[in-house]
């Protein structure tokens, strides 16, 4: 556990040390403030919009910090023949791994939470008063799908370049985010194979519209059941797992080879 | 740092990939964009870049203000495929229909402002705000600038002129509501086809619509003129409201009562009065 915690905060620390945190956190302040300000012919008092939009760009900024901070942990410890002395310690490769994860995870949640304070606190400022425990349910939810993501990008770059890991966790995150939710009704016009294969990706993949409870908090329709928060979170559970699983499968046996100067 | 270098170098090649393909697709949404309407301003910067993709968007934020109208609420559409998690999904998305009302129609300006901005020429937007303005916010002051705006964008859109005598008539204000009306006449269909089906549909209701004005002003004949030539043009509806008032004018009813009787209904905002109809629920 020790060591899964050092791992951890080195990851933090590398992360407080680079920009990009801080750079999309003043982005996102300057965006939704800018938006806060536009005229809406004259009307004062509408605060929705400003929840709306800050919460999509929350959830725009934190998937490109998850993304970028976990498919660049392995690949730059390669490149940086840091990977050779971290897995000299005493520990095994699945605690290093592990360490990465919640490393990751940790440093992108801290970053959602400043996002979700700036947004919302603008959203109040601006005559809004979103239901405190729907806040905290979309919040968490978050938190929880960014778990799963993070899993994933770090599953990707055990077998692949940095960049190369960006670009594929983009993609498929895109997918999952906006082409999964649709397959219900894409089945609906698609050919028998394009069917089953649509059936397929759309059980086999996690359903990240489950995390995704911005409306509840834009529109006001309070918090949902605890037993169904309770249920998507071990869902998440579930598939942070699976995503964790493949990360080692792909690195277990991983070998690195010493660079010479 | 070969390996940096190489790394700057996709980078840069991608950057410009991708900056590229922005200036190309702007450039052909300017060659593609919509005519700008004789009388019209001169485009703006917005307005050459993004072409008819304005259009698209603006539509896309409209139907957000309809969205957010209704709450957010999310119609239940046929799925293909029904999954163990869709009770999650069922309880995150709830299926009630409602709307906004009074102070909370507030949410929506954003949204029809961005719109309009977006596309100058999207009327819809306008008068759904200018609608929702006043009879759920109840500021004439923002309702008149709305139209005002509305009309130097679009100076021979019919609508703009129907809709604004519309409100006028509510507020009381029938003479600048009957000389409106004239405006709107004179312009139409434009611009709709002649042969449209809610440019004629707009038709019978600016010809009974002024009828009524004229029956407030106390010109009679006119006002006959005007309700008979609609009558032809209701298509969905039972003319018998329409023959009735003939029949009320053709009577010699004192023109005070009638003209009392047609603020009341107007101020009132009878549904079953000159097609008072809920401009938000058109859907072109």
């Amino acid at each position: 556990m020790n060591a899964i915690r050092v791992v951890a905060q080195i990851v933090w620390l590398e992360t407080l040390r680079r920009k990009d945190a801080y750079v999309l956190g003043i982005l996102l302040a300057a965006l939704v403030f800018s938006v806060s300000l536009l005229d809406a012919f004259g009307i004062r008092g509408s605060s929705r919009h400003v929840l709306d939009l800050g919460l999509l760009l929350a959830w725009l900024f934190a998937l490109i910090l998850a993304l970028s901070i976990a498919g660049r942990q392995l690949p730059r410890e390669e490149e940086r023949g840091t990977i050779l002395a971290m897995l000299s310690k005493p520990m095994t490769r699945w605690e290093w791994l592990l360490g990465k994860a919640w490393g990751c995870w940790g440093a992108v949640f801290s970053a959602t939470t400043l996002f979700y304070a700036m947004v919302i606190g603008l959203a109040v400022l601006q005559g809004g008063s979103p239901n405190a425990r729907a806040a905290i349910q979309a919040w968490l939810l978050h938190g929880a799908a960014l778990a799963v993501l993070t899993a994933m990008a770090l599953a990707i770059s055990t077998r692949t370049t940095a960049d190369a890991a960006w670009t594929l966790s983009a993609v498929l995150a895109a997918f999952l985010l906006f082409v999964v939710p649709s397959i219900p009704l894409l089945v609906l016009h698609a050919e028998p194979v394009a069917e089953f294969a649509l059936s397929v990706l759309y059980f086999a993949l996690p359903n990240l519209d489950l995390f995704d409870l911005r409306q509840r908090l834009v529109h006001d329709w309070g918090p949902i059941p605890w037993p169904v928060f309770w249920g998507i979170a071990a869902y998440a559970l579930a598939w942070t797992g699976i995503w964790l699983a493949f990360a080692w499968l792909g690195f277990r046996n991983r070998r690195f080879n010493r660079k010479t100067a | 740092m070969s390996t940096d270098r190489t790394i700057r170098t996709v980078r840069l090649v991608w950057t410009a990939l991708i900056a590229a393909w922005i200036l190309a697709f702007s450039l052909a949404c300017r060659l593609e964009g919509s005519p700008r309407p004789p009388g019209a301003p001169a485009p703006g910067i917005l307005d050459r870049a993004a072409g008819s993709l304005r259009a698209e968007i603006a539509l896309r934020l409209y139907l957000k203000a309809d969205k957010y109208f209704h709450g957010g609420g999310v119609a239940q559409g046929e799925r293909g495929l029904r999954s163990p998690l869709d009770g999650w999904r069922d309880r995150i998305h709830p299926r009630e229909h409602l709307h906004l009302e009074g102070r909370e129609l507030a949410e929506i300006m954003p949204w029809l402002r961005w719109a309009t901005a977006m596309d100058g020429s999207h009327v819809e937007a306008f008068l759904t705000a200018a609608y929702w303005m006043q009879s759920g916010l109840n500021r004439p002051d923002h309702v008149e600038a709305i139209y005002r705006e509305a009309a130097r964008r679009n100076p021979r859109d019919y609508r703009v002129a129907m809709d604004w005598a519309r409100s006028r008539a509510r507020r009381g204000q029938f003479e600048s509501a009957e000389l409106l009306l004239s405006s709107a006449l004179r312009l139409w269909p434009h611009p709709l086809e002649v042969n449209d089906e809610h440019a004629v549909h707009d038709l019978a209701h600016l010809l009974e619509l002024r009828g009524f004005f004229l029956i407030r002003l106390h010109r009679p004949d006119e006002a006959l003129d005007h309700i008979r030539r609609a009558i032809p043009l209701l298509t969905n509806r039972d003319p018998a409201g329409l023959l009735d008032w003939i029949r009320r004018i053709e009577s010699g009813e004192p023109m005070d009562e009638l003209g009392d009787r047609i603020e009341a209904i107007l101020r009132a905002g009878h549904r079953d009065f000159p097609d008072d109809h809920d401009p938000h629920h058109e859907h072109h």
